[in-house]
């Protein structure tokens, strides 16, 4: 059963999974193409001196890539379920709905995680070709509060859709959007000493869809 | 599994309105705050204080005997701050102390350093530029490397990417000729080529001794301050200035403050007491008659004023008033999220519970009971309660917003 909804899920992801590659790609060959005409046009010292110095940021541009993936992922994969209410049969498999919900969280969850790793990857790689550990350090710090807060992107887009009642939606909306927004900085490692809470406070979302799930199965509202 | 759903999203509700409700609050309580401006006058030996009038809407100035000045008073009386406008009236003293008084002797003499507790909480990317100290050029030339120090001195090429091995290996070598032990713990210095000269870095070795170093015709310059507390160095705040007096402020673990001599890198006592870096700022004001010391916080302004040898002049505490704004938050909200502090450039996540919110708590608690009790569901879900009484109107925006686990169709 369990490969059965992945194989599901599969199908309903693959295609964004693809566009959503392609988006991560062209924006890293972006930021790479951007160092090395500055490398090429003003020297290398003058691009270490901004970023170690300075303290600039050269690739604020992946800033919304986190929350974009996991908003993606979660509509790709919960509005064919709650349109005309279809979600309904998953409750109705031979399984404890609790469980293929898990699994469906887990496929959408665990596709968000290989992009983000593969961006920051990317990053990781873009600044290596140019920069000395330390920068290429930094640059992952800086970048990692941008990839969590896909957490509340995909779990925040997730509960409004399966929540019931509109103006539940509304508000499970604003509270990811929210959270989204803490994350959204684009100054030199500033999250280096409370990321770590934050990621604990994120945590809070993986029981959260179960309560909305059980009032759209007994069509609570 | 539903109370763990229901009890996460709760949190998660309350936290982001924690955050903020409150923000938006502050900004719809803020006030006109303008910090005083305390000064020394060396004519008139007396304070000057220029602050805002939160009645007349204005800013006064006063002496310490309550005493209003007009701008143009107040700037004849400081003539080592207002030196050029002085000059432009014609009126600059021509001695004062027995000190003689030019445009040009006032404006060589003068030196500004300033530490707040956010230069010290700030994040630090460890790489350097180490310029050319004796070039024989007005300006600084950039290197065409940085370095970085850990278990040795790394010397990385900017166009290759490359650790510069043998350039490494004798600066690493000078360090240790002259008594470094790596790894290095912490390193202080001024890396923009803006300056007049360069004064190279100040680093602590594995042992908490302060070595200096400095690039010198291409050669490394190494030298042994000497200095070693047993507290470690905290902070150097190094300032190449014209009259090299000293290399900068430097703040020791315990908090002691002083400033380094140059050539003899002897600390210079503060005669300032009770200094916190991490909740206090501090000025140093030198001009061509005296020292003026100004250190802040939340409270109170203390100023002490030496003359040039250091010695004590005059002192004065000025008492800040409480913000209104901030009072009334505390009664507002008894949780408030702290994500961003005046003394830290850091993003927090820091949980504020203030017991002056205990009214709110229990006004946030009787509307919850009221509208159970309208239900007769008063002990469905009892965890909304002891959040509504912790977090108050924040935990009961989110017990309303999150609905129920069970069949009731509110």
């Amino acid at each position: 059963m369990y490969k059965a909804i992945i194989y599901k899920e599969w199908i309903k992801l693959r295609w964004f999974l693809l566009i959503m590659l392609g988006i991560t790609l062209a924006v890293h060959l972006k930021i790479f193409i951007m160092l090395r005409s500055a490398v090429v046009a003003n020297g290398a010292y003058q691009l270490w001196y901004m970023a170690a110095v300075r303290q600039s940021v050269f690739y604020g541009d992946i800033m919304w890539l986190g929350p974009f993936m996991g908003l993606v992922a979660a509509l790709a994969q919960f509005v064919p379920e709650t349109g005309k209410r279809r979600l309904r049969i998953l409750f109705h498999l031979p399984l404890p709905h609790n469980r293929s919900l898990a699994c469906m969280l887990a496929v959408g969850g665990l596709c968000v995680v290989l992009l983000c790793g593969l961006s920051t990857l990317c990053l990781a790689l873009t600044m290596g070709t140019y920069f000395p550990s330390q920068l290429v350090t930094s640059a992952v710090v800086t970048a990692s509060p941008w990839f969590l807060a896909a957490v509340p992107a995909y779990f925040g887009t997730v509960l409004a859709l399966v929540e019931t009642a509109w103006w539940r939606k509304g508000a499970f909306g604003l509270v990811a959007f929210g959270l989204v927004l803490l994350m959204m900085d684009g100054t030199l490692n500033i999250f280096e000493q409370s990321l770590g809470r934050y990621a604990l406070v994120f945590a809070l979302f993986l029981p959260t869809v179960l309560l909305p799930a059980h009032r759209f199965k007994r069509g609570i509202v | 599994m539903l109370k763990v759903s229901r009890i996460a999203i709760l949190l998660l509700m309350t936290l982001v309105f924690a955050i903020y409700a409150p923000e938006q609050a502050r900004r719809l309580l803020v006030e006109r705050h303008v910090s005083p401006f305390i000064q020394y006058s060396s004519p008139l030996k007396t304070f000057f204080i220029s602050a805002w009038d939160p009645v007349d809407q204005r800013r006064r100035i006063t002496d310490l005997a309550g005493n209003e000045y007009s701008q143009t008073t107040y700037e004849k009386a400081l003539p080592m701050f207002f030196f050029r406008d002085l000059a432009t009236w014609g009126c600059l003293p021509e001695s004062i102390d027995g000190v003689e008084v030019t445009l040009k002797k006032v404006a060589r003499n003068r030196q500004f350093v300033r530490l707040s507790p956010k230069d010290l909480n700030s994040p630090v990317v460890p790489l350097y530029p180490l310029y050319e100290s004796a070039s024989g050029f007005t300006r600084l030339k950039n290197p065409a490397d940085m370095f970085r120090i850990t278990e040795s001195l790394e010397f990385i090429d900017t166009e290759s990417n490359k650790v510069v091995t043998d350039k490494s290996e004798r600066f690493t070598r000078a360090l240790q000729d002259q008594g470094f032990t790596f790894p290095a713990r912490r390193i202080f210095g001024n890396p923009t080529p803006m300056k007049p000269f360069d004064e190279g870095y100040f680093i602590t070795d594995a042992k908490g001794a302060l070595f200096h170093l400095k690039l010198v015709k291409g050669t490394p310059l190494v030298k042994n301050t000497g200095l070693a507390p047993a507290s470690g160095i905290r902070y150097i705040g190094v300032e190449e200035d014209s009259r090299r007096e000293f290399y900068g402020l430097m703040v020791e673990g315990d908090g002691r403050a002083s400033l380094l001599s140059c050539d003899t890198y002897t600390p210079i006592d503060l005669p300032i007491k009770g200094y916190d870096p991490d909740s206090m700022s501090l000025t140093i004001n030198c001009d061509l008659l005296k020292r003026t010391f100004v250190m802040k916080d939340k409270k109170t302004i203390r100023v002490w004023v030496t003359d040039r040898d250091y010695h004590l002049v005059a002192k004065h505490v000025h008492a800040l008033e409480g913000k209104k704004g901030g009072k009334i938050l505390k009664r507002l909200f008894p949780l408030r999220v702290i994500r961003a502090k005046a003394e830290t450039h850091f993003a927090l996540l820091d949980f504020s519970w203030s017991p002056q919110g205990w009214m709110a708590s229990l006004f946030s608690l009787a509307v919850l009971l009221g509208w159970r009790l309208k239900k007769r569901e008063v002990m469905r879900h009892p965890e909304d309660l002891v959040l509504v009484l912790l977090t108050g109107a924040c935990g009961l925006l989110a017990v309303v917003l999150a609905g129920s686990c069970e069949m009731s169709k509110s």
